[in-house]
């Protein structure tokens, strides 16, 4: 009887002593990733959220943009901070998790006191945050390249709308390579948003959309669609399929006999890992367009891709996703210290209107209206394993969340509609 | 063999002192902890429903996120519709609300909806399953092949389901579009839901419908020869499986305010075998235990070791399941047991479960 009643106060306290570590660790708010400025006292520096997977199904991807915030942060520190102030940066790993996501933008929100978060890859994990950003008054900074027609108050898009992708492209290809266009994109909102601008647009250049087919998400087998392909006469295919998939597509392109040189590829969904994978063979001669190319010969390119490899000799690749993440740590920081008080969340928000920073793919700047970033458009074709840069914008190019060629409506107000639109976000 | 003690079991203990802590834990902690809390309670209740069929039937289901995700998609779903047609709906062309949908509109019927569904679903599944006699590893398989079927699917419809990206901005039981519940509120309410959900499982598990259940994970052959029909009574405890499988779907929704794929495929339903792996099957304190220890481990571990938590978790649990295959409330419950009860019978029998692993307990059914 004694015994037993022992055994349950063990039992008891160990079940206690797991649970309430939870409550113990509000002290503990630094993660062992983040190594940022481990010398000043937290009442002097500026703390900022990393909110990007380092395990789970996109953890690869996102490696490179934790590693890319990392590295803005760490040189934003070394050249004097933020008006003195240093930056200690909190990195946060949700696990390619949607739920997770929502998890973790709260931890860091209200218990480590954030003043901003530099974080999420895909859409499912940027949209999860949104209700805690709204609700908690706090800001995300999202570097992935997006599909549009959402403009979130509390969120700066510096990833490129998919306007910027497409008004110089599709004019060149349909000019230079040919007028019949076969869509392929991969079953999701991404490629579906952007294939109907690219619709429009094709049809504005005289072009011809002679087949249109959609992939599920993950999907690796490609015969059919490469046999619709064969069938339609396409000059060009106009590829919007995202991820994995990718490899598999082009792998299928080929062994189908489909014959780059006569009727390239043509995609807004790839950059260098993806080609990694792929495999020069099978890219060889196919089109890409993208803000940001690490073949790009600009002196701050080329710094910045031996930056990052010197620092990360890790395997990964520089990517327009890790160009848009250092970047997006730097417009933050320029918008920093702009303000007063970093914690006045509405006032950080203004103060990100018009911020420029020199960035590895060059001048960019966040829209005075529509918290999208005016980012170059260029494109390549790809040659030997590498992006051969065939066009560069002269200038940033403006971003157009809601596009005039489809919306002809939004063009007197900045390309989005009213902020109390309820279509201006997911409510 | 519990009915031959007559002391009150260790189990309970650790009941009422979990309780309590769960009563008082919104005192001490910061509001999204508490959230947390929630979501980890609808997960306790997912793993109590779990417990039911494989702790007590002895029916590995390998894919049990499916009726968790029936439950929380029709929440998701609900609130989509309340200010018209949805963006993924305009963009795949629909022009109005799908004529199913319209029931889903008021949250409380919502709610209602998410706990029928899966449980019809579960019982039609049981009843194909379980009148053609299918069980152990074919049972096991076949739900693991659902699972994976599913999460295809709502990616594959996303003109209902928004696919990948799933439902978003779920609030908490606003009705009418009024105001949400409050997060703490939300937590009592989930708690005591929790609560009941256990004391109800309790009461089965006690009932001659749970002494059946676990007749048959014993032996269905000779439960046969005393004139059962077992599948009926398989079917069953599917059934209300599932109603709670869809209940702890509808709570969770509104908790994270979203739902996805993630939380419904196979690595979800893996992820809830694992909880009650480690908390110990068949004694109903096992589940929850897991499902709350687990859920923190990994959030704490995350917090802290934000490259290399997997890893460790992975290694804690292996352990666990390498030297204490009962779980870890199930090897407290052995101990009692033990200290209690000094016959040699008893040290003989439970020798001969500490023999045999995990896989070999599980598929030797």
């Amino acid at each position: 009887m004694k015994m037993k009643r022992i055994i349950a106060l063990a039992a008891s306290m160990v079940l206690m002593a797991s649970l309430a570590g939870c409550g113990s660790s509000a002290s503990a708010s630094k993660g062992s990733a983040s190594s940022g400025s481990s010398d000043s006292s937290s009442g002097d520096s500026i703390k900022i959220g990393v909110l990007f997977s380092s395990t789970g199904s996109t953890a690869l991807v996102e490696k490179t943009m934790t590693d890319a915030c990392t590295m803005a942060f760490d040189e934003i520190n070394a050249a004097g901070g933020i008006n003195g102030r240093k930056i200690e940066y909190i990195h946060e790993d949700y696990a390619s998790d949607p739920a997770k996501c929502t998890e973790k933008i709260k931890k860091l929100i209200e218990q480590d006191g954030v003043v901003a978060t530099v974080g999420c890859y895909t859409s499912a994990s940027r949209q999860a945050t949104l209700p805690t950003l709204k609700d908690d008054d706090s800001l995300l900074i999202y570097p992935t390249y997006t599909e549009g027609e959402e403009v979130h108050p509390n969120v700066i898009y510096v990833g490129c709308m998919p306007n910027q992708q497409a008004t110089d492209f599709i004019p060149y290809l349909m000019q230079n390579v040919g007028k019949k266009v076969f869509l392929v994109g991969s079953d999701y909102v991404f490629p579906k948003t952007c294939n109907k601008q690219a619709k429009a647009l094709i049809e504005q250049n005289g072009g011809e959309v002679v087949g249109e087919e959609y992939a599920p998400l993950g999907q690796t087998d490609f015969s059919t669609i490469c046999n619709k392909i064969k069938d339609s006469g396409a000059d060009l295919v106009y590829s919007t399929v995202i991820g994995d998939s990718n490899t598999a597509f082009y792998k299928a392109y080929k062994q189908y006999g489909l014959d780059p040189a006569k009727c390239p590829i043509c995609a807004i969904g790839i950059d260098e890992s993806n080609l990694q994978a792929i495999g020069a063979d099978y890219a060889e001669g196919n089109y890409a367009s993208m803000p940001y190319f690490s073949t790009l010969d600009t002196q701050a390119s080329k710094d910045f891709v031996e930056k990052y490899n010197e620092k990360f000799d890790d395997g990964t690749v520089v990517t327009v996703l890790t160009e848009s993440a250092y970047s997006s740590c730097y417009l933050l920081a320029e918008a920093l210290k702009k303000v007063d008080d970093p914690t006045d969340t509405d006032a950080l928000i203004k103060a990100f209107a018009g911020v420029e920073f020199d960035a590895p793919q060059g001048k960019i700047k966040v829209d005075e209206y529509n918290h999208s970033t005016w980012l170059y458009s260029r494109f390549a074709k790809i040659h030997d394993g590498k992006f051969d840069i065939i066009y560069s914008s002269d200038e940033a190019i403006r971003p157009e969340p809601w596009p005039a060629v489809l919306y002809p409506k939004y063009k007197d107000t900045n390309f989005m509609p009213d902020w109390n639109d309820p279509i201006c976000y997911p409510q | 063999m519990k009915s031959k003690l007559k002391d009150f079991p260790v189990n309970h203990y650790i009941d009422i002192a979990l309780l309590i802590f769960l009563i008082f834990f919104p005192l001490f902690v910061k509001t999204f902890r508490v959230e947390m809390m929630s979501r980890y309670l609808c997960f306790a209740i997912f793993a109590l429903s779990l417990d039911l069929l494989w702790g007590y039937t002895g029916l590995l289901s390998l894919g049990h996120a499916v009726l968790f995700g029936m439950g929380g998609y029709m929440i998701g779903i609900c609130y989509q519709i309340q200010n018209g047609l949805p963006a993924f709906m305009t963009r795949e062309g629909l022009t109005q609300i799908p004529w199913f949908y319209i029931p889903l509109k008021n949250p409380i019927a919502a709610a209602a909806i998410g706990i029928l569904i899966p449980a019809l679903f579960a019982m039609l599944l049981g009843f194909f399953m379980f009148s053609s006699k299918i069980k152990g590893v074919f049972f096991t398989i076949i739900t693991l092949a659902l699972a994976q079927i599913f999460s295809e699917f709502i990616i594959n419809v996303q003109k209902y389901t928004n696919g990948f990206n799933g439902l978003q901005g779920v609030k908490r039981f606003a009705i009418n579009g009024g105001e949400q519940l409050g997060k703490v509120q939300y937590y009592y309410i989930v708690l005591a839901i929790a609560v009941l959900v256990f004391i109800f499982c309790l009461w089965l598990s006690r009932s001659r419908i749970g002494k059946i259940a676990t007749s048959i994970r014993e032996n269905e052959a000779r439960l046969g020869f005393f004139g059962y029909q077992s599948s009926h009574y398989k079917i069953l405890i599917y059934t209300i499986s599932g109603a709670l499988a869809g209940l702890a779907g509808v709570l969770y929704t509104p908790a994270t305010s979203s739902i996805t794929t993630q939380d419904i495929g196979v690595a979800a339903s893996t992820a809830v075998v694992v909880w009650i792996a480690v908390g110990g099957r068949g004694n109903l304190t096992g589940a929850v235990f897991g499902a709350l220890f687990i859920n923190w481990a990994q959030s704490l571990l995350s917090e802290h070791f934000s490259s290399y938590w997997q890893l460790i978790l992975g290694g804690v649990l292996l352990a666990i399941i390498f030297f204490i295959p009962n779980g870890i409330i199930g090897q407290i419950i052995e101990l009692q047991r033990r200290r209690t009860v000094e016959g040699v019978k008893i040290k003989e029998q439970s020798n001969a479960n500490k023999g045999a692993g995990l896989w070999r307990q599980i598929f030797s059914r």
